[in-house]
């Protein structure tokens, strides 16, 4: 991954209550990561990190191999970002705001995407940007970040406002985005059913920390959920590779990760282990909530 | 000498694989190789047809580009596909047959499968012997 799209080298971002990182990670070209983990796991820190928002304390952010403080130009010019911040200060209507974006990015800008995205969407020049619902300025703040093509494109949360229909329009032109093999997308999202279909890596975020990174049918295919019965000692089960999700006496379920141990290394009672595979949704409950409290 | 069919490049398998689905269970990748074999066993896709790029396909299916790359790489390992540098995918002159193979390969399993729940549920082989049979009948016209 030399020609990395995103590159993070040990970020961090230290503040008084939380610090974020160190993190290390590579989008290449092509790709659509996933970025996800529980509210305040510092998906927004990150993101906001990687487009400027907010400072870093240590470590390296290279964007298209820009360092994105150093040549923030070149890093900027490369890189759309739509977040959480839907204000839209004084903006009027919507085609001033579009006007506007368009003529920084008059070289990139694609029209007949903007004009598929506003049918798509149901949004009009005309309408006041100051009357629009959550729904309608998220998808406006969406359409602004896409229609101009950037290399790498960062969404904090954009399904958050989205009805399922609007969803699938922009799962859909997400796609379409990196179907070039050069574009990325990290895409911050809560709708992992979604993600666990359309993005190609996943990034799981928590307290700061980077737990997983990998693709995401390695990483669900690797885990199994498993219930079984044990006698009496469990301290076999005091290993990395497995997480308890709830017992009752001598009952136990919870998940197995499959590159360190097989159901057959449990202590389960007569070997009788039941098992079945996990969504992306359920492999993400557990890795993030279980995984605190081991048997 | 083969003559490569180039002119399906916009073929858009959207219509001709069935829909990947969450609902149906199991990887995703294999339910796009499932459907691949499909349209191939029942001729929908011909011998060295041009097949979509990865890319183009995880468009189409509304799937990663990772889940059709997969895809790929299966059919291409069991020889139902093959790549040419710079021309793109193409369905594989022994793909039907070697379809037909796999297909047969994952009956057999399935029947095996039927038989264990058959045992499991304590029939004897001559009531086994029955049920299948009788399961064969309404199929049986041919």
């Amino acid at each position: 991954m030399t020609n990395a799209i995103l590159k993070l080298k040990e970020l961090v971002c230290r503040y008084p209550n939380f610090t974020l990182g160190p993190v290390s990670f590579e989008i290449p070209p092509g790709v659509i990561t996933g970025l996800v983990g529980p509210n305040g796991a510092g998906k927004s820190t990150l993101m906001e990190a990687i487009f400027g928002v907010v400072g870093k304390t240590d470590g390296e952010i290279l964007v298209g191999g820009f360092d994105h403080l150093h040549d923030e130009l070149e890093a900027k010019r490369l890189m759309g970002y739509a977040g959480p911040d839907l204000r839209f200060l004084s903006w009027g209507k919507i085609e001033r705001v579009m006007r506007f974006v368009r003529g920084l990015h008059e070289e990139t800008w694609d029209e007949a995407l903007a004009i598929r995205l506003m049918t798509e969407w149901e949004l009009k020049p005309s309408m006041k940007i100051g009357a629009l619902s959550f729904g309608q300025k998220t998808k406006l703040s969406l359409l602004l970040a896409l229609a101009w093509r950037p290399r790498l494109l960062v969404l904090d949360e954009p399904t958050t406002g989205l009805d399922p229909q609007s969803r699938q329009v922009l799962f859909q032109e997400l796609l379409g985005i990196v179907a070039d093999g050069e574009r990325s997308v990290l895409i911050s999202s809560h709708e992992l059913a979604g993600l666990e279909r359309f993005a190609d890596r996943i990034a799981v975020l928590k307290e700061g920390q980077l737990l997983v990174e990998g693709e995401t049918a390695d990483l669900v295919s690797h885990f199994r959920r498993v219930t079984f019965r044990v006698e009496g000692d469990t301290a076999g089960l005091r290993s990395p590779w497995f997480w308890l999700e709830n017992r009752d006496e001598d009952r136990l379920r919870g998940m197995i990760d499959l590159r360190h141990g097989g159901e057959e290394n449990l202590p389960a009672l007569g070997g009788q282990v039941e098992s079945q595979p996990v969504t992306l949704e359920e492999w993400f409950l557990l890795l993030t909530t279980a995984g605190g409290e081991r048997a | 000498m083969i003559e490569l069919n180039k002119d399906v490049s916009k073929t858009n398998l959207k219509w001709v694989l069935p829909p990947v689905s969450v609902a149906r269970g199991g990887p995703l990748y294999a339910q796009v190789v499932e459907g691949m074999k499909l349209a191939i066993s029942r001729g929908d896709l011909l011998p060295h047809q041009l097949l979509p790029s990865f890319r183009h396909l995880a468009e189409q299916m509304m799937v990663s580009v990772i889940t059709v790359k997969r895809a790929y790489d299966e059919l291409e390992q069991e020889g139902i596909i093959y790549r040419r540098q710079g021309q793109g995918t193409f369905v594989a002159d022994k793909g039907v047959a070697r379809t037909r193979e796999s297909m047969l390969k994952q009956a057999r399993a399935l029947l095996r499968q039927g038989l264990m729940e058959a045992k499991a549920a304590g029939l004897a082989p001559p009531e086994i012997r029955r049920l299948f049979l009788e399961t064969l009948k309404p199929d049986d016209h041919d």
